[in-house]
């Protein structure tokens, strides 16, 4: 068996020369993101990771709806919680119906005066605002993710690594080409 | 009339009341924080279950530790 000649612990292997990169800057796919989550990883070509964050948070922010209801999104009443829901376009959506829906009843939100949607209060509000408020901040991150992509760290890298018997030191035997008859 | 009658998913809210029940609306949101979260730090999604199980069960117990801290506080408060 052929030994491979020892290297020289003084002489390192010649660096491969680095090119000179720019960063890399997507804003479409984190305009997308932010109109759907997990959309901007989809543009990138991460289906997989789009479709896991588009779950999470989707499920995070129809929670916090379901929750709370309509009144949790409320930009004049608490625009600060609103700061993190606006991260979720669809929170705008949200916002401007319920708005709507307070515009066109003109009354009072007294029961006996039939109105639109029943506000939440006390627990039903904290909740449902914390959850609508948690995935805007998530797809914060997400956004963030997809809007700058180091050039030397393209997609193909974040494919799983190699297992560690194909990775081991020792002489590697190549297989003649052709295979078996 | 009583408005509980005409509920509708979305618009108007869960009838938590002040019930404890409440309490148990923690355990979705830390699961699906965790996974998104993860999600996005992760360079291999092979490593998203046990990594997302990980990161909630330390908030999980970290809550737990604050939760306990509170309490105590307000004994002595």
């Amino acid at each position: 068996m052929a030994v491979d000649p020892p290297l020289s612990p003084a002489a390192p292997p010649p660096a491969a020369p680095r090119a000179k990169v720019s960063p890399r800057w997507h804003f479409a796919a984190a305009f997308l993101g932010w109109l759907l989550p997990g959309l901007g990883h989809f543009a990138l070509g991460q289906p997989q990771r789009a479709v896991v964050l588009g779950t999470t948070i989707g499920t995070l922010w129809l929670g916090g709806l379901l929750i709370g209801g309509i009144s949790v999104i409320d930009r004049g009443d608490h625009p600060a919680w609103f700061l993190g829901q606006m991260l979720v376009a669809p929170s705008f959506a949200a916002d401007h119906y319920r708005a709507k829906l307070v515009r066109e009843h003109q009354g009072s939100f007294d029961p006996d005066d039939n109105p639109p949607f029943e506000p939440a209060f006390a627990r039903a509000h904290e909740q449902g605002t914390l959850f609508t408020s948690l995935a805007g901040l998530l797809n914060m991150l997400a956004i963030i993710d997809v809007l700058y992509r180091d050039p030397r760290d393209p997609p193909e890298a974040r494919k799983p690594r190699k297992p560690r018997d194909q990775t081991s030191v020792g002489p590697k035997v190549s297989k003649p080409a052709g295979g078996s008859p | 009339m009583m408005l509980l009658l005409a509920y509708r998913p979305f618009i108007d809210p869960l009838p938590i009341g002040n019930s404890t029940a409440w309490v148990w609306l923690f355990v979705p949101l830390i699961l699906l924080v965790s996974v998104a979260y993860k999600t996005i730090k992760l360079r291999d999604l092979n490593e998203l279950p046990r990594a997302a199980a990980i990161l909630a069960a330390q908030i999980f117990v970290f809550m737990g530790f604050a939760a306990a801290a509170l309490w105590v506080l307000t004994l002595f408060a």
